[in-house]
């Protein structure tokens, strides 16, 4: 051992140039699952139009998609709430309260759908990009934790600024919600208004992806906490995901969704499982706890997007109005919860998810 | 006072609350509980099977057309334009829906607020053409597709529209070329597989209708598909030596 290997720390002098970011469970997983590349590889196939057959598979398939990523995820969410102890004590409202305000403000919607349903329709879709930001963000800051590096508050404000940023050009883009939704339409109209939005939906879309590479070389030459690259590959995903792709093109929305929820899913059952193993009374495999979370998760998503439209069918409302208002109910929901379960320095998956972190 | 002796009218407001909270609990699960089993009785009657995975809004209008139940198709197209009329695509949808189900003027309304939201749109003009498509006024349904397709050359629904109006005035060639350009932009395009499928079936070509209509049933299989595929097999399989 030399005199330098004998003073400073072993994994300082390991530490590789770029962080790749400590995985949770191997690095082809993360990279591809929760970072988001694999949702890269399908959608530059699909952009590309060099493999009709993937895309007619895709298109084929594509519910049986939904149901297994995106309908689980948003049960997901849910089944998280109310699996988790204490979470009754903790969050009287959210467990007890919300789950009857959401069906009475379903049940307003359907009856009132001019002057209530389609508010909410525009509140989830304006909300979503937020929502998908928000899970960049914390993707993004999940594996700075895992990797043992101290982010100041003022770094982790330009972090979220950066994640943010597709936010903001959905927020000024996407019709019918956003600033479609809540300016008036003569306002909008107007040249000089419409000038301003175009230019900041441009500087929106610019920032989405210079904001975060900025970052990243920032702290990578500066001498500061490194991003690790899964984080970075994550916030350039959710970028993809919302700013480069048309977003209101169904089956683009619908893959999007699909990887979304599979980024979701993974996380969150990571961190049931282990906290499952951690109980002194635990006797099952990893496998059987993640596979008993799936399963709830899957029969969950299915009663809620499947089967539960039909019941208003039956009480008179068209199928088409009941889904649309089942699935923005479902969402809002799941956003309010999400905020809630993923705070996460005053919650249990904070100790779950930095467990295992670099020294 | 020993706590066991507080008058119910004294009882803490966190215990009130927790009651409440818990009274809700109770009453929303019954609510959920009670929806699931509505929504599988209702399709487990209705189509004698468990709700499909499909999550399309728009399935059950499509449904009702190809069952021939108008009324029904109106419905559905009315209550989506009455909850979704910020969506300009949704909102062509089921105006074209409308003209499909017999109520033109329901679907022009819904045409001019879509036009109102962005005048002058590619997309409004294509709805337009199919509207008047539908209604068979296929000369001015072909000026509305070109319009659109002036605009916006990668219009597929202009393209497949355009297609299915050469195929009603018999000029295949056209209805091909127009479908197969349709299909570059939009491999997934069912309709325009199965539109394919009839042109090839028209111009005697059965063994490549089979194959496109093959796909279209993979993406949407109707019963008016697998019909087509069927005859289209038939026409092969007498024409092979």
């Amino acid at each position: 051992m030399t005199a330098v290997g004998a003073t400073a720390p072993a994994a300082a002098l390991r530490r590789p140039a770029v962080d790749p970011g400590q995985p949770f469970v191997g690095f082809t997983f993360d990279y591809l699952v929760i970072g988001g590349g694999f949702s890269l590889l399908v959608l530059a196939l699909l952009q590309s139009g060099t493999a009709p057959s993937v895309t007619v598979f895709l298109k084929e398939h594509l519910w049986t998609f939904v149901l297994l990523s995106n309908s689980a995820h948003f049960a997901g969410s849910t089944v998280r709430l109310y699996t988790r102890r204490g979470s009754f004590r903790d969050l009287p409202f959210l467990t007890m309260g919300l789950p009857l305000v959401s069906l009475a403000v379903l049940a307003l919607g359907l009856v009132f759908p001019g002057a209530l349903g389609q508010n909410l329709l525009s509140l989830y879709l304006t909300w979503s990009p937020y929502h998908y930001s928000a899970q960049a963000y914390g993707i993004a800051v999940l594996y700075c934790y895992r990797s043992g590096v101290p982010w100041d508050e003022a770094e982790k404000r330009w972090l979220r600024l950066a994640c943010f940023a597709p936010f903001l050009y959905s927020f000024l883009t996407i019709p019918g919600a956003g600033m479609a939704w809540l300016m008036p339409a003569a306002a909008l109209a107007d040249p000089t208004a419409a000038a301003m939005r175009g230019f900041a939906a441009t500087a929106a879309q610019i920032a989405s992806f210079a904001a975060p590479l900025a970052l990243f070389f920032r702290h990578q030459l500066g001498g500061r906490a490194r991003l690790p690259l899964i984080s970075l590959l994550a916030v350039l995903a959710n970028a993809v995901w919302l700013v480069m792709l048309s977003y209101q093109v169904a089956m683009v929305l619908a893959v999007i969704t699909i990887f979304h929820g599979l980024q979701y899913l993974a996380i969150l059952t990571i961190v049931h499982v282990k906290e499952q193993m951690k109980r002194a009374d635990n006797r099952a495999p990893v496998w059987r706890h993640a596979a008993g979370f799936y399963a709830r998760c899957l029969g969950l998503g299915y009663l809620l997007f499947q089967v539960w439209p039909h019941a208003f069918v039956l009480a008179g409302f068209s199928y088409a109005e009941s889904l649309l208002l089942v699935i923005a109910v479902i969402n809002i929901h799941h956003f309010i919860v999400d905020a809630f379960i993923w705070r996460l320095r005053r919650d249990p998956s904070y100790a779950a998810v930095a467990a295992g972190r670099s020294p | 006072m020993g706590r066991d002796l507080l008058p119910m009218s004294a009882a803490p407001p966190a215990l009130r609350a927790e009651s409440l909270y818990r009274l809700a609990f109770g009453l929303g699960l019954l609510i959920a509980v009670a929806c699931f089993v509505a929504g599988l009785a209702q399709v487990a009657v209705s189509e004698r099977c468990l709700p499909g995975l499909a999550m399309d809004p728009l399935i059950a209008a499509r449904d009702a057309l190809a069952r021939g139940d108008k009324a029904a198709a109106g419905r559905e197209y009315r209550g989506l334009a009455a909850v979704n009329s910020r969506d300009m695509d949704l909102l062509l949808q089921a105006a074209e829906g409308l003209v499909r189900a017999g109520d033109a003027a329901g679907g022009a309304e819904l045409i001019g607020r879509a036009w109102a939201m962005n005048p002058g749109h590619p997309r409004v003009q294509t709805s337009l053409g199919w509207a008047l498509y539908w209604t068979k006024r296929y000369d001015e349904a072909a000026a509305r597709f070109e319009i659109a397709l002036r605009a916006d050359p990668r219009d597929v629904r202009a393209h497949a529209g355009l297609a299915e109006v050469r195929l009603e005035q018999q000029r295949y060639p056209e209805a091909e070329a127009s479908l197969l350009r349709a299909l570059e932009l939009d491999p997934t395009n069912g309709s325009a597989h199965n539109s394919l499928g009839v042109a090839y079936a028209l111009t005697g070509r059965p063994q490549r209708a089979v194959e496109e209509f093959g796909i279209a049933v993979r993406l949407s299989p109707t019963p008016d598909i697998l019909a087509n595929l069927q005859r289209a097999r038939g026409e092969a399989a007498r024409r092979q030596p």
